[in-house]
């Protein structure tokens, strides 16, 4: 029987962060996690200044909100993980800046549209409007089982057919709550809900880059440089591998779940929650069987309770003039920022 | 010499919840001495108190389970003593409350790095998130020099042929390595630790034919040069035949008998009786009345000497043919990871209606990554994949793949969502929106096919391992795909196991099924495959038959795989007389032989 040597070709481009991966060769994976940790405080308290009501600054947050993505570009981010984020982000972001618009009227700078939506009684009634919502509705649920696009629908018959008929109603009581609201956009409150929505969009971005740039071993060595008990720093340690592995764990069940034909046909919010349910069932299993597995694991490898201070190795990474090229920045933006209040919009001129 | 190991009538029962309910005892007074040195195997059908007793070697049963309220007496008999050190034994006398003697546990526990142990799922016993640290994390532990450290991760990597990692092993999460990979690792974080006891629970389970060789070749060398005693759990004959000294049957609990390597697997009878694998020379030997020395031949060299070079060149059956309509044509198919990783590299190959194809290869070579596609969970980054004659590449083919090839994970654990088996196997026929009626029907027909119709209302999740594997191909036959894909089915499983299964896939192939098959065990390939393809490195490097791959020593060589042991008989019989019949597998030869007894 003859079997001939291997031969592998490998190369390593990127390597497992926290959440998802970084490639190795980044900027941002180079630098210590405290530079990245400080980093991230000072730019989150530069954009709470950039998006104050009283003198928002748009163009510093873009340009924030841009380098955010050119740093998220540069570390490598699966465009996938880059969508879901975005997927997520843009309408709370969105829903934020017209909530914002809608309940902070501000006259300032000229108002450019005003709707009023709420007269400071809600009516207890029906209308034609309403009644052919909820027909559209419940008529479209007990057919497709579907309630997104219902409501989509319903929303856009009842708009059409009252405008071309009116909207006849009758009201058997009006409760006073509130006060009147109107949609207000003036060119002030516009631009402040914009900056900060992309302010904090310009924050969560941030922040991920943080978890999707650190890895777990970087979080042993800041404890372990701040002389935590190894014990602990163990139990952080193992805690982050057993998410890492809950996270693989759910690749595979779903795309299990998959082969079973869970995606052969469109489902709708409360279907796609039941099959979320459904997961459930093989994840904590996993999770139990993988707990007790790993505490013998350990135990075999000689950790105990008692462990002290084992040798340091390729965890503790030393500061370096990236980290110190780093920190200076943010501190001149810091002082610019509090101390000589920068704003890059007024310094450009554009309001 | 001085005993390694010495177990003194060893009772175990694992603690319950409710201690109002005990379980049975899993080991019922166990007897062993282990020499220092050694190489000591264990074999035995699943659930006989392998594991548990490695366990307790370790130290880890009891020291390291919590018993409820110190009731040691009801759950530890006996002593186990390694290197003269009491490991663990109980003080019968000893812990009085209320009254009553609970019973002290003693002796030492786990006695790391003197004793090591690689537990049988590789995966489940990591804990860094790094290669590097995983290898470097018991040595961390010992205060070893950072230089020491370095040079032991690289020598440790290097005996377990994985030294071609070791530049980038700080970057290499341990979870994205192949399940052969896997193994080495944990075998590596041990070996790093230079024990002088050795304890393998199954440690190459995962591993192609090639890769199981050379890490016991690598431990048997470790045992050689540091003196190392070595006990492993196994199920392969040749495995233990090769490397071990002694051998030890575990049943029910017991140690039935122990015996020398080179004459365990010649007592048929006994291991038949108890469901263990038997070597297949060694089992046409015994159904066609053939001796070597008066008993069974287990090698291949023993054989030459006993069995008849006259057989007829007409006795080799045809090789089949492929017969059906082509169902899946893959051709130039690249797959890339999303982190640039290049699993596939140019595959193509083709199944036809009602065949059974084997998909073969080394660890890591994209076998699991072709299922995938063809399942509709991965988009092929190039070339072209044809379902029933449907361009995959679309995304609406993509999305109804699941109707037509149902994909059998290696894993059960991962697709088991509810907590009832018939559950179970409607929960994909829910999600193809059929009727009540019609999910009832299939459901019952597919617990059938797969013999758990007693089980229907049972936890899948408290069933063995077998049984959860029967579950997972019940629930994805029951979906009535045109095509079957079946990824390591076998994998860890005992001999009883595995022709359980092999016997359900063959019973569906015969009902016209058409199944794909992914798997190490080349025995099955040749017991039950019609074709096969082997990838390498992402690529396929051959196509052909079982008996053209395993009966040609270049394609054995190209392929690097190895020949079950049938056939290399076969190929051996050549090298004495050229026109020998090249037979493939059990049935071919014990057929053979009785043409040649009846002539």
């Amino acid at each position: 029987m003859t079997c001939a040597k291997k031969t592998f070709a490998h190369s390593r481009r990127f390597v497992r962060s926290f959440l998802f991966s970084v490639r190795i060769d980044s900027p941002l994976a180079r630098l210590h996690v405290l530079t990245k940790l400080f980093a991230i405080l000072a730019l989150s308290m530069v954009i709470v200044q950039f998006i104050s009501t009283e003198a928002p600054d748009p163009v510093g947050t873009i340009l924030l909100i841009l380098l955010t993505f050119l740093a998220l570009y540069l570390c490598g981010v699966l465009r996938w993980v880059f969508r879901s984020y975005l997927l997520v982000i843009f309408p709370a972001l969105l829903g934020m800046a017209l909530v914002w618009v809608a309940f902070n009227p501000d006259p300032r700078g000229g108002i450019l549209l005003e709707i009023p939506v709420y007269s400071g009684e809600i009516e207890l009634g029906v209308s034609l409007g309403l009644g052919i919502f909820l027909a559209v509705l419940i008529g479209w649920y007990v057919v497709r089982k579907e309630i997104f696009w219902g409501l989509v629908v319903g929303g856009a018959l009842a708009v059409v057919v009252t405008s071309l008929l009116g909207n006849p109603s009758v009201v058997f009581a009006r409760v006073p709550f509130f006060h009147p609201l109107s949609i207000v956009v003036s060119k002030n409150n516009l631009v402040v809900a914009i900056t900060k929505a992309l302010g904090y969009g310009a924050m969560i971005f941030v922040s991920l880059l943080l978890v999707m740039t650190t890895r777990d071993i970087e979080f042993i060595g800041v404890m372990r440089q701040a002389r935590i008990p190894y014990v602990a720093a163990f139990f952080v340690s193992t805690m982050l591998r057993s998410l890492s592995m809950a996270l693989v764990d759910y690749g595979t069940i779903r795309q299990a779940q998959i082969a079973r034909g869970v995606a052969l046909k469109r489902k709708n919010l409360f279907q796609v929650i039941a099959d979320m349910a459904y997961m459930a069932v093989p994840l904590t299993a996993s999770i139990l069987r993988r707990s007790s597995e790993v505490g013998d694991a350990i135990m075999i490898r000689g950790f105990t309770m008692k462990t002290r201070n084992p040798t340091e190795f390729h965890e503790v990474r030393p500061f370096t003039l990236a980290d110190g090229v780093v920190v200076a920045i943010c501190i001149l933006l810091l002082v610019a920022t509090f101390g000589f209040h920068l704003n890059l919009t007024r310094w450009i001129g554009i309001l | 010499m001085t005993a390694m190991v010495v177990i003194e009538d060893l009772y175990w029962r694992y603690p319950t919840f409710d201690e109002a309910e005990e379980h049975p005892w899993t080991l019922k007074g166990v007897n062993l001495e282990i020499e220092k040195g050694e190489f000591f195997g264990i074999t035995g059908p699943s659930g006989a108190g392998k594991t548990t007793v490695c366990k307790a070697i370790m130290g880890i049963i009891p020291h390291g389970l919590k018993i409820p309220f110190g009731l040691y007496n009801h759950h530890f008999r006996g002593r186990v003593l390694v290197d003269g050190e009491l490991v663990s034994a109980v003080d019968p006398e000893g812990n009085v409350v209320d009254g009553e003697a609970r019973g002290k546990l003693l002796g030492r526990g786990v006695m790391s790095p003197k004793v090591g142990m690689v537990l049988q799922d590789p995966e489940t016993q990591f804990v860094k998130m790094s290669l590097l640290h995983e290898v470097a994390f018991g040595l961390q532990l010992l205060h070893l020099p950072k230089e020491e450290i370095e040079t032991r991760v690289r020598q440790a990597l290097e005996m377990v042929g994985l030294g071609y990692l070791v530049e980038d092993a700080e970057y290499i999460h341990p979870n994205d390595l192949s399940g052969g990979q896997k193994q080495r690792v944990a075998i590596a974080s041990l070996l790093a630790m230079r024990p002088e006891l050795l304890i393998l629970d199954e440690p190459t389970s995962d591993l192609d034919p090639l890769g199981k060789r050379e890490v016991i070749e690598t431990v048997r060398m470790l045992r050689d040069e540091y003196r190392m005693t070595v006990i492993i759990v196994e199920h392969d004959p040749e495995i233990l035949r090769r490397f071990c000294d002694r051998i030890a049957l575990f049943e029910d609990g017991q140690v039935r008998f122990i015996d020398e390597a080179a004459s365990f697997f010649r007592r048929m009878d006994r291991l038949e009786e108890s469901g263990i694998c038997r070597f297949e020379v060694s089992e046409i030997a015994y159904r066609s009345g053939i001796s070597y020395q008066g008993t069974v031949p287990i090698t291949i060299e023993e054989c030459l000497t006993c069995f008849p070079r006259d057989l007829e060149p007409s006795l080799q059956p045809e090789n089949p043919k492929p017969k059906g309509e082509v169902l899946l044509e893959v051709k130039d198919l690249t797959y890339t990871y999303e982190d640039g990783t290049q699993a596939l590299r140019g595959v193509n190959f083709q199944l036809h209606r009602g065949e059974i194809l084997a998909l073969l290869g080394t660890n890591g070579s994209g076998k699991t990554t072709v299922a995938k596609i063809l399942n509709g969970i991965y988009k092929p980054t190039s070339g072209s994949v044809t379902v029933l004659g449907q361009d995959i590449t679309r995304r609406s083919v993509r999305r109804e793949l699941p109707r037509y090839v149902g994909y059998v994970f290696q894993n059960p654990d991962h697709q088991i969502f509810t907590r009832r088996v018939r559950d179970e196997i409607a929960y994909g026929l829910k999600n193809l929106g059929l009727s009540d009626e019609e999910i009832a029907e299939r459901t019952t027909q597919a617990l059938e096919a797969v013999n758990l119709t007693d089980k229907a209302d049972e936890d899948p999740l408290f069933l063995g391992k077998g049984q959860r594997q029967r579950v997972a191909v019940a629930s994805v036959l029951a979906m009535r795909p045109e095509i079957l894909i079946v990824d390591e089915p076998t994998t860890g499983q005992d001999y009883r196991m595995v022709s359980g299964i092999m016997e359900l896939l063959e019973d569906l192939h015969n009902q016209g099924n058409t199944v794909l098959i992914i798997t190490h065990d080349m025995t099955l390939v040749a017991n039950y495959c019609e074709r096969v393809v082997v990838l390498l490195n992402g690529q396929d490097v051959f196509t052909g038959t079982p008996r053209e791959l395993f009966g040609n020593p270049e394609n054995l060589e190209r392929t690097q795989l190895c020949a079950p042991q049938a056939i290399s008989l076969s190929v051996a019989m050549r090298g004495l007389r050229e026109d020998f019949p090249l037979l493939l597998n059990r049935s071919e030869w014990i057929y053979a032989l009785a043409a040649r007894r009846r002539v």
